[in-house]
């Protein structure tokens, strides 16, 4: 169990109500156990990660709000091209391509209402 | 980056799925590995949205009319230039087209087995070493085991699989059909060269059309069960051949594959000390050559081969055995890592034993898990996917439950024979009638007894054993001794006299009514226990008490449970070598 508090955002929780119950219990539970468990932080600047759940079919994308020590949730979307591979990301402008590639999956399932 | 641009960076994943045994058609099969993607498909329920393995997936073209029949998946998300951007699925099954090509040319199961019976046991008494330079273990135990095998399926034919199959074709049909399909389709790819050559050019067609489809920087990645993976096999071997060019898989993803097993009979049979470099200069028991020719470089290619614990074909088989021809150092350029993944997942229980070769599509952390990572179609690298066991914990779990299984077997045999002799003890209102269980108490008698009619009355020279090889088998051994025997009796004016093979066989009556004389030993053994009964009480049955007794419900019962042990004692034996193998190769 992870000491990190978490707290979802309304846009994210909608996105998470979306899902059916399995789906739902699956990805808070898994993420509340561990929110920094395989975590990538794609964008540095704003200290913010995406950790794949329930078997890496979801990413939940999350800011760290190191004031409060949270992780705060900003959505969770099902993405199909993204490496784990920490040899992979290190590459010069992979964090750059995974932003851009979250940030529109984001925008695509909030049907614009998440930006990230 | 432009919308245009991003689109043609992205690259395909071509998923061909080869499947092997099984009485499916092309859409069935290509329809349950896509469902099984996306649904538990060992729940009775319709399946709920969560099940979904793909959820960022979606389907964007099914093409039933092409040749083959494809599905293609899209990512609901536009995904990143250099990432997959798309997914076909294909499917050819081996099964439906082994099916065609046998109703075209039938071929007896018994005299298949009785061809492998004679096969091995000749093979068995050529000399040779121990210990073969590509497979582990003591050759000369295993050849024992193979023995047994095939002495059990001689055994079977007739007396489990024969008449009875007949009376009970209701109850037992599917199991029948299943068990001949079965050895019908390997017979077809490993012992007809028709069959060899009508599916390996049917292969080259299919892989010559993915091929087509393909655009620079897409992958092939071929996944290949049972039979499927032996044909696959052959596929990749004879591409690494430098006369051949084509197209080769980035990943092969073999399941249930029994690659290992049929190369081991393979060398076992048609080779001399099982050493490559000596084949016997007489006719050859398999007609397949999965060599490669040539030393062509080798592109690496990804090979993970999941084995599901009890399931009866599935091996781990050395990367030795993809191609004897070829060294070590030959074959490893030609394979990422220069090896074969093995992977071992499965239920360790009695219920997965056989079921468990049609498990692996079902298995969504092990086997599927790495099916959607090496497709692309979840995150990560195939080959991190963990055992769920090692491959010691793995063979330990096997033979526990393998011990379990014989004795449940064994314990079921004694309760059958027990029942049949309770009948025979209510029809002579004597319960003395329950001690002719004990001549029946050892399965591996009662097996023995009846392979050793069989191979009496219907083991001659075939097509592939010629007379005078049977001639040099030995009369001390208690497996070539029928069939020495039966040649003494039998012996031709004509000692190089052989089998015509241009000559019909025999009819469906004639063939019927060896049958028939062949469950002579059986209906012997089954009337052991009414004449031992009659003789201890005086009261010998009348024929005509005999024939109304035969149109009985008991008879019936009586032939039931009589099957029903013999069927048990071949489970039983064939249980006790596969636990027998497992502990020579551990």
């Amino acid at each position: 169990m992870s000491d990190l508090s978490v707290i979802w955002e309304d846009d994210a929780l909608r996105l998470l109500e979306g899902r059916d119950r399995y789906t739902r219990n699956a990805i808070r539970e898994e993420f509340r156990r561990d929110p920094q468990k395989d975590a990538i932080e794609f964008d540095p600047a704003h200290s913010t990660f995406l950790t794949p759940v329930s078997d890496s079919r979801f990413s939940v994308v999350w800011r760290w709000n190191e004031e409060n020590q949270q992780a705060v949730v900003r959505a969770v979307v099902p993405l199909t091209n993204i490496t784990l591979d920490v040899g992979e990301l290190a590459k010069p402008g992979a964090l750059s391509k995974l932003r851009e590639y979250v940030s529109r999956a984001v925008k695509a399932e909030s049907k614009g209402e998440i930006d990230i | 980056m432009s919308e245009e641009s991003r689109t043609s960076a992205v690259s395909t994943v071509h998923l061909l799925t080869v499947h092997g045994v099984g009485g499916h058609d092309h859409l069935s099969n290509l329809l349950r590995t896509y469902q099984s993607f996306r649904a538990n498909l060992k729940s009775v329920e319709a399946p709920v949205i969560g099940e979904d393995q793909i959820p960022g997936w979606r389907l964007t073209q099914f093409e039933e009319g092409a040749t083959p029949p494809f599905l293609r998946l899209e990512p609901r998300v536009e995904p990143p230039a250099g990432a997959v951007g798309a997914v076909c699925l294909y499917e050819v099954n081996y099964s439906g087209f082994a099916g065609v090509v046998r109703r075209n040319h039938p071929i007896d199961l018994t005299n298949l087995f009785l061809g492998l019976d004679l096969a091995v046991c000749a093979a068995r008494q050529r000399p040779r070493t121990t210990t073969s330079p590509v497979f582990a273990g003591n050759s000369a135990q295993l050849a024992q085991c193979l023995q047994r095998v095939a002495g059990v399926l001689t055994a079977g034919t007739v007396p489990i699989i024969g008449l009875p199959a007949i009376v009970f074709r209701d109850y037992i049909g599917t199991f029948i059909a299943t068990f001949t399909r079965f050895f019908e389709d390997v017979a077809t790819f490993v012992l007809d060269k028709n069959g060899e050559q009508l599916i390996s050019a049917h292969l080259d067609r299919t892989m010559e059309t993915i091929a087509r489809a393909m655009n620079q920087g897409d992958r092939l990645v071929v996944a290949a069960h049972s039979l499927g993976s032996v044909v696959v096999h052959n596929y990749v071997v004879r591409q690494w051949s430098a006369e051949k060019g084509g197209v080769l898989p980035d990943t092969v993803v073999t399941f249930g594959s029994p690659v290992g097993l049929l190369m081991w009979i393979w060398l076992f049979l048609d080779f001399e000390n099982m050493d490559f470099q000596q084949r016997v200069s007489a006719d050859h028991y398999f007609c397949w050559n999965p060599v490669s020719r040539g030393e062509a470089t080798r592109t690496p290619l990804s090979w993970i081969n999941v084995v599901n614990c009890v399931d009866p074909i599935a091996t781990a088989f050395p990367v030795a055995a993809l191609d004897l021809s070829a060294t070590d150092v030959t074959i490893a350029p030609g394979l990422k890592g220069g090896t074969i993944a093995h992977r071992f997942f499965g239920r360790d229980e009695v219920a997965s034993v056989g079921a468990a070769h049609n498990e692996y599509l079902n298995d969504k952390k092990g086997f599927l898990k790495i099916l959607l990572r090496a497709s692309g179609l979840a995150l990560g690298d195939p080959e991190d996917v963990a055992s769920a066991r090692s491959a010691a914990q793995h063979w330990l779990a096997t033979r526990s439950v393998l011990r379990t299984l014989q004795w449940a077997l064994f314990g079921l045999a004694m309760l059958a024979i027990g029942l049949y002799c309770g009948l025979v003890a209510r029809e002579f209102q004597d319960p003395r009638a329950l001690w002719f269980v004990l001549p029946f108490v050892w399965p591996p008698i009662t097996i023995g007894v009846l392979a050793f009619f069989q191979r009496l009355m219907l083991g001659g020279p075939t097509k592939r054993i010629t007379a005078a090889l049977i001639r040099g088998m030995k009369w001390s051994d208690a497996v070539s001794f029928p069939y020495r025997l039966r040649d003494a009796i039998r012996r031709s004016p004509d000692p190089t006299a052989d089998v015509d093979p241009m000559a019909p066989s025999r009819g469906y009556l004639t063939r019927l009514m060896i049958s028939a004389i062949s469950f002579m030993p059986t209906l012997a053994a089954m009337s052991v226990p009414i004449v031992g009964m009659a003789w201890l009480t005086g009261h010998w049955p009348t024929p005509a008490g005999l024939w109304a007794r035969i149109w009985s419900v008991e008879t019936l019962l009586a032939l039931a449970f009589f099957m029903l042990y013999v069927t048990c004692c071949a489970g039983y034996e064939l249980v006790r070598t596969w636990r027998r193998v497992v502990g020579i190769l551990r």
